[in-house]
């Protein structure tokens, strides 16, 4: 696990650093390869500005060399001489202007003409005789004029220049001279570098250019500065300027050089950083494998747990160092705690009187408490624990059943659960009673992996046990006895009395006439004991079968009291006496038959003890005490004393005379046997007009529904 | 045999206490039927009797009732009634359990042994009488028995 967790952090860190850095390098790299690149441009578009400026200053000094060499030769007096001497000019003019082919290495060309335009003399022109009126314009207004003309090469400038004669101040000819544009063109070109490039001339709304080396072409010169010529005032109506290309190739070669070296930075830059977080990677994983391999045996609870170091002074190997100080700190704690539970463990085996004891399948050993030890009158250390050692302590005969039961168990039957109780018998001889537990635990694949036992010394529990056991039986047999006296009671008991009554009526009836009315008395007395003899076993019988003729079953409480009262009917009327009944009755647990007699024999108590001063008058109430009902019968009776509150529910207890009130005594104890045994509580509290109040409480059953309202009439 | 009454009904009652003895004979000689009353005072005397064994009972009339106690001295009343009823030739004649016992078991099991009826013995002559008058009102006239084999 921890190989793997190393294997793929390190991966991760690695892919992650190398991801990062890949992302820096474009990020940055890209980032200065354009600024660099911008940068070559901006010097390029430097060096080609600074390099048509020095064509233009170039261009430029040459035109006003040539303005300069021909405006000097107008002021010469003897041009302007000759033209006034209009007879033979030409002839004065010709060796003036003799000389003036080349002007500063350029091929030029002049001309002199008279006040209307008309060449005279020169090259320019030649042949033509009319007047040129754009030079007479130049020629009146006394100043230069220039513009750009179409020659035979191309685009020339072409410049007039008034000549002024000294003695008028008039202007009484121009010179005229022209330049090739193409010849300036090529002079600009003529620089060390090759530029490329073109001068343009515009004048008059025109616009002509002629190329510089090798001219300009959008392909092949992406880049292109373009800068005026200066030019002298006078030639201010035409506007030259000269533009020159970067060369593309040359421009196309140093940005490669650039990407190529970026690149190779980035690759090597990248390269770097992957080294680097594979190693942090693998530093961090060895670090954090160690920490978990530690925090792992502190899971398992491993003894050979210890902190793992980290070597360095980094915030890693800080946090080895802090992570070792807590797997220190937590070992202490970690061993104090179970040195305080196995003390814990150990008291509360001795005093729960249980031994627990281990087998690991993957070990074969066996590990058991001191009390364990105890349990079989062990000292720890004294035999090495085993299966063997434990069932030489087992009484012999509960070593088959055991065994069978622990093989079972294994095997994977009952939950891997026993539950057994074991004779054991100690080494100094004594049996004890033990209560022999085992769970055993199962691995993925079925097989067992470790069981865990404890034994409960339960001896006491068990002498107790057999003790209550013995009282059970006893109280069964002489309950049964009790039953079985009863039945006797009913069946013997009253044969007698049977015989007794019936044959003191035949002698009666035999000695129909020879009997005197004092002996009729004396037989009446044994009829009439005969009689009471036989209510009062018939009572006990019904106090004996109490919670003995059948099994608990909802009861309606308002039918029981009902039928309570249909038996009492004749007494009822006999009285005259009023039964007050609840609207609602509930639904109760308990036997139909009791239920009723409870009623009887209370409703019926209520009729018989009533006061000679008042008809009788019988509440029967109902109250919901939450858990439980309470049912009230109230009556405006005799009463009863509050010193016999208790004494009334007494079995044979009587407080009245049986000539006053007939009643064999144990009506009420029944009353009070079939209360108490469904967990309810009867009592007699003074009533209204000194009569008795009696209540009864009774369990309420939740499971069952309330008795609809109909029940009750 | 022809459809007319009988000259007397043969009735065996199996009784230990002479006074409830008495008391039964009393009521049968107050009612209206010629009734023969045969005494028996235990389970074993009335086997003996049905089945005509031993030299007192050679010539016992098979009876058309039996009248049985249940609290007798050796085999119960209960016994007797099981093995009446266990016997092919005496299972037809019917069997009354005259007891002290209102106990709801007895009443019960004496049914479940074949017991014809349960009567409860009452407690003063006058009742016994009525009692005993219409029992033999219901054997002797109103229910239909097979007429008893020679």
């Amino acid at each position: 696990m921890i190989t793997r967790l190393r294997a793929r952090l390190s991966t991760r860190v690695a892919i992650s650093a190398s991801a990062l850095a890949l992302f820096f390098v474009l990020l940055t790299g890209g980032g200065a390869w354009l600024v660099t690149a911008q940068l070559i441009r901006g010097q390029v578009a430097d060096l080609l500005e600074t390099e048509a400026t020095l064509r233009a200053e170039k261009v430029s000094d040459l035109i006003d060399g040539i303005s300069a060499t021909f405006h000097t030769l107008a002021g010469n007096s003897a041009i302007a001489n000759a033209l006034v001497d209009s007879v033979g000019r030409e002839t004065y003019l010709r060796p003036l202007l003799a000389d003036v082919g080349e002007v500063h290495g350029m091929r030029t060309a002049l001309a002199v003409t008279d006040f209307i335009g008309r060449p005279l003399v020169g090259s320019l022109m030649p042949g033509q005789r009319e007047a040129d009126p754009w030079v007479a314009g130049a020629v009146a207004s006394g100043r230069v004029r220039a513009k750009v003309t179409m020659g035979g090469d191309g685009p020339e400038l072409r410049v007039a220049e008034p000549v002024i004669y000294a003695n008028t101040g008039t202007a009484e000819g121009a010179l005229v001279w022209r330049v090739s544009l193409h010849e300036l063109a090529r002079r600009a070109a003529q620089q060390a570098g090759s530029v490329s490039g073109e001068l343009r001339i515009e004048a008059d709304g025109q616009s002509f250019s002629a190329p510089v080396g090798l001219g300009l072409d959008p392909a092949r010169n992406p880049m292109v500065a373009e800068v005026a010529v200066p030019l002298s005032p006078q030639l201010s109506v035409i506007r030259l300027f000269i533009r020159v290309g970067a060369d593309r190739a040359a421009l196309d070669t140093s940005l490669r050089h650039l990407t190529t070296t970026f690149l190779a930075i980035g690759a090597a830059s990248t390269l770097l950083v992957v080294m680097f977080g594979a190693l942090l990677g693998q530093r961090l994983t060895r670090a954090l494998s160690g920490l978990a391999e530690t925090a792992t045996s502190f899971v398992f609870g491993r003894s050979d747990r210890r902190a793992f170091m980290i070597d360095g002074d980094d915030e890693i190997a800080r946090m080895g160092a802090a992570f070792a100080g807590m797997v220190e700190r937590l070992d202490i704690a970690y061993k104090d705690l179970e040195r305080r539970s196995q003390n814990l463990l150990s008291n509360a085996e001795r005093v729960a009187q249980v031994g627990s004891a281990t087998w690991e399948a993957a070990t074969g050993r066996h590990v058991w408490s001191d009390q364990f030890h105890a349990l079989l009158g062990m000292i720890p250390g004294e035999e090495e624990p085993s299966r063997n050692a434990f069932f030489r302590r087992v009484h012999i005969d509960d070593r088959e059943r055991l065994n069978a039961a622990l093989d079972s168990a294994l095997a994977g039957n009952a939950e891997g659960k026993v539950v057994e109780d074991i004779r054991l018998i100690r080494t100094d001889g004594q049996e004890r009673v033990g209560l022999f537990r085992a769970e055993v635990a199962f691995g993925d694949d079925g097989l067992p992996l470790r069981m865990d036992v404890t034994i409960q010394d339960i001896t006491d529990r068990k002498r107790l046990e057999e003790k209550l056991d013995a009282l059970v039986l006893e109280l069964r047999r002489s309950n049964g006895e009790l039953e079985q006296f009863a039945y006797v009671a009913s069946h013997d008991l009253r044969q007698p009395l049977r015989t007794v009554r019936s044959y003191v009526t035949l002698i009666e009836e035999s000695l129909d006439d020879k009997l005197d009315v004092e002996t009729r008395e004396f037989m009446d007395f044994i009829r009439d004991g005969v009689r009471r003899m036989d209510a009062l076993i018939t009572d006990l019988l019904a106090y004996s079968r109490v919670g003995r003729v059948g099994a608990d079953q909802p009861v309606d409480t308002g039918r029981a009291l009902d039928l309570a009262v249909m038996d009492l009917q004749s007494e009822i009327d006999e009285a005259g006496a009023r039964i007050l009944l609840p609207a609602k009755m509930p639904v109760v647990l308990g036997e139909a038959g009791e239920i009723t007699r409870l009623f009887q024999n209370l409703v019926g108590n209520a009729v018989k003890y009533r006061s000679s001063e008042r008809r009788a008058e019988v509440h029967i109430g109902l109250y919901d005490l939450g858990e439980q009902w309470e049912f009230t019968i109230a009556d405006n009776g005799i009463g009863i004393p509050p010193e016999h509150a208790e004494r009334v529910f007494g079995i044979f207890q009587r407080l009245h005379a049986r000539d006053e009130y007939e009643g064999t005594g144990i009506g009420l104890a029944i009353c009070r046997k079939v209360v108490e045994r469904q967990g309810g509580r009867i009592w007699v509290e003074p009533g209204r007009d000194g009569g008795a109040e009696f209540h009864f409480t009774w369990p309420k059953v939740r499971r069952l529904p309330e008795p609809a309202a109909a029940a009750a009439d | 045999m022809d459809e007319a009454l009988p000259q007397t009904y043969h009735i065996l009652l199996v009784e230990d206490d002479l006074g409830d003895a008495g008391l039964v004979r009393i009521a049968l000689k107050r009612g209206h039927y010629p009734v023969t009353l045969h005494h028996v005072k235990n389970g074993n005397e009335a086997l003996g009797f049905l089945r005509r064994i031993g030299a007192d009972f050679q010539s016992a009339p098979r009876p058309c009732l039996i009248l049985l106690d249940l609290n007798l001295p050796g085999r119960s009343g209960h016994e007797i009634l099981e093995e009446l009823k266990a016997d092919r030739s005496l299972r037809g004649i019917p069997v009354v359990v005259l007891s002290t016992s209102e106990a709801e078991r007895d009443v019960a099991k004496a049914y479940s042994l074949g017991a014809n009826s349960f009567m409860s013995k009452p407690m003063d002559i006058e009742d016994f009488t009525r009692t005993i008058h219409g029992l033999q009102d219901y054997w002797f006239r109103l229910v239909r028995l097979p007429m008893a084999a020679s």
